[in-house]
């Protein structure tokens, strides 16, 4: 039985601290997650359609024995969130969305092994980026890990979001504010919330056995996002490019541990050739 | 996957109530609300529908607590009591007794709550005055004196004294000093007599 922080989220929730067993679960489930982004890589190039991707990433998932959370939750039907472009997070992949060259799009996966969530997701290009592009996606992959690098005891989830923050300042990105990362383990979307920006020294304080994912989304223009009718695609206002990097990860007793580390050594586009 | 950011109202709250004692009610905008909670501007919208909804909740709060700490004096017919314990409360409450004390409803509210918390507003606003009704009838009173100079001069002992104890404190962001226990002491000499018991009944 894990236990609880005392500290509350923004939404009133307390904090679960997971012990050993926790850490093991959410070490195997992170493992096939990133073996999912893996094995999907060398299949994400222009011509292919992002159903197709998907089937390919729910295979996968089922062929290692775990299940994709994201087929159920809250009424979302695939096995993972294909964005594309100036879609923000949470895009639906469909047949007719077929990529073109240059186009960059976030994979996100989660799949669900022995009830522990492993939840992450990276940035692909399809063919050959644009010079805004690839700025963005590095710069996104650079955030994320900022952000990951502020993660001991101690520290606080405002010193995480201050860190993504001025990576992306540094290089005027914007920074999606809507979404946020989250506590997860054997629930999916759990306490805490972690946003992408913050003041140092601020909000929870982090203790050993916190659980969450950081995945920062940085848009080429301005911050604003909306969701589309069909309740799930998170667009920019502005059409501009969007970004996400995403990995989910403990706080140990003397810094951070990241479970859904690529077992092939892939951290951000362009990956190997021979992938 | 992500999820969306969410807030509680309470924080919101929060957030306007420090605004507002640190810079009175223009520090509240919307906008600051969001920042110093740590939230995108338009989750305050999820909450509240407008600026004025949410100073309106923040004073609610607010004066529901000091509420809570008036009026069992009042209702006991404890004059000294229910001064003592305002400046209980702001010793307690640094930043909502700036909030509370140094501003008004009128000044708070930049356009009309919505109707329903109008009503609570309202309502909240009169279990407080009923309490300083029955008070004001436990009460023994100067003889002769008419009834709204008893009024006026229960609430100076109550309500306004007091303030203008605490006022320059809570303008100077200090700490209330002992002395204001001896001047609210001083204030009320002994002119707050409670008529008997028997007579408070009929």
């Amino acid at each position: 039985m894990d236990r609880r922080s005392a500290q509350r989220d923004e939404t009133g929730r307390h904090i679960p601290l997971h012990g050993p067993e926790g850490f093991a679960g959410m070490r195997r489930a992170g493992r096939i997650a990133a073996e999912t982004l893996d094995f999907i890589t060398p299949h994400v190039r222009p011509g292919v359609s992002t159903a197709e991707l998907d089937r390919l990433c729910e295979s996968f998932m089922r062929e290692h024995g775990a299940v994709p959370a994201t087929i159920g939750y809250k009424g979302y039907g695939h096995a993972s969130c294909i964005s594309v472009n100036h879609v923000v997070t949470h895009g639906i992949p469909v047949e007719d969305k077929v990529l073109k060259n240059g186009d960059i799009l976030n994979i996100d996966v989660t799949p669900l092994l022995d009830g522990w969530h492993g939840d992450t997701s990276r940035m692909y290009i399809a063919g050959a980026p644009s010079v805004l592009a690839r700025r963005l996606v590095a710069t996104t992959y650079e955030a994320m890990m900022a952000g990951i690098a502020a993660v001991k005891p101690g520290a606080t989830l405002g010193d995480i979001g201050h860190a993504i923050e001025t990576v992306a300042r540094r290089e005027r990105f914007s920074i999606v504010e809507e979404f946020c990362g989250h506590g997860v383990g054997r629930v999916f979307h759990d306490a805490p919330q972690v946003l992408h920006y913050g003041q140092p020294g601020t909000g929870i304080v982090l203790e050993p056995g916190m659980i969450f994912t950081i995945e920062p989304m940085l848009n080429a223009g301005r911050a604003g996002v909306k969701v589309l009718a069909d309740g799930w695609t998170a667009v920019t206002r502005d059409r501009s490019l969007s970004a996400q990097f995403e990995h989910s990860m403990g706080v140990t007793s003397d810094g951070v541990e990241i479970f859904t580390l690529s077992p092939r050594g892939f951290t951000q586009p362009p990956y190997p050739a021979n992938a | 996957m992500v999820r969306l950011a969410r807030f509680t109202p309470e924080v919101f709250v929060d957030a306007a109530i420090a605004l507002v004692a640190e810079g009175g009610p223009s520090a509240a905008t919307i906008a600051a609300i969001a920042r110093r909670a740590g939230a995108p501007t338009g989750s305050v919208y999820h909450r509240f529908e407008s600026r004025a909804a949410v100073l309106a909740a923040a004073w609610l709060a607010v004066h529901g607590d000091f509420s809570t700490r008036v009026i069992p004096p009042l209702e006991t017919g404890d004059a000294v009591g229910a001064a003592m314990s305002i400046v209980d409360w702001a010793r307690d409450e640094p930043i909502a007794s700036r909030f509370l004390l140094l501003n008004e409803i009128e000044d708070l509210l930049d356009g009309a709550p919505p109707e329903i918390l109008r009503a609570r507003i309202a309502a909240q606003q009169e279990a407080l005055d009923a309490a300083f009704r029955r008070a004001l009838r436990a009460l023994d009173q100067p003889v002769g004196m008419a009834e709204d100079q008893a009024a006026a001069r229960l609430r100076f002992l109550v309500f306004d004294g007091p303030l203008a104890v605490l006022r320059p404190h809570l303008l100077a962001g200090r700490a209330i000093p002992p002395y204001a226990d001896d001047l609210i002491h001083e204030l009320h000499g002994g002119t707050a007599r409670r008529r008997p018991a028997v007579e408070r009944v009929a």
